[in-house]
């Protein structure tokens, strides 16, 4: 049929579009998602499907974010000192 | 007698959509379902006379978890800055 060509985890621009996602950007439903855990069918689905999307690929890795939300006091700390 | 459970098995199986934009078609629904599920079928029923959308669509899944996680997901999500509603078809 018509809608051969489309692919979970590939957003054509069409539906881009309708959700007001400029390319590069997350899809919407993506925190959602893992909270949710993966889709039923779908079980060995990566949560940042799309390579070029850097929102989703920063949630993914827990470590990363641990590691990341550890340099946010220092910077906060020196903006304090300096103030 | 048979007749009776298959119907209601392919109501498990289907959402229902409302609030649906005007430019929302069913490729377009049918690309945003399939980030979740197989999807079997999508219908968005055209006016008659007019040809166009009523705002609103059915998408029919594979699986009754399919359509609970497909409801769960993308609920109250926006398209053309609409919110999309869902409703299992089952569902009271």
């Amino acid at each position: 049929d018509s809608y051969r060509d489309l692919r979970p985890g590939k957003l054509s621009a069409e539906l881009r579009n309708a959700l007001g996602l400029p390319p590069g950007v997350a899809p919407p439903w993506i925190p959602l998602m893992q909270r949710l855990g993966p889709p039923p069918s779908y079980p060995h689905m990566s949560m940042n499907e799309e390579k070029d999307v850097s929102v989703a690929s920063n949630l993914g890795n827990p470590v990363e974010k641990t590691a990341w939300g550890s340099l946010q006091p220092d910077e906060e700390s020196e903006e304090e000192e300096e103030d | 007698m048979s007749v009776a459970p298959k119907e209601d098995r392919v109501n498990e199986l289907t959402i229902f959509v409302r609030n649906l934009d005007p430019q929302v078609t069913e490729r377009i629904l049918y690309e945003l379902m399939l980030q979740v599920a197989p999807v079997v079928r999508v219908k968005i029923p055209k006016d008659r006379v007019m040809q166009t959308s009523q705002g609103f669509g059915f998408v029919q899944f594979k699986t009754v978890q399919d359509a609970e996680y497909a409801e769960r997901l993308f609920n109250n999500l926006m398209l053309f800055g609409r919110p999309i509603r869902i409703k299992r078809n089952s569902e009271p």
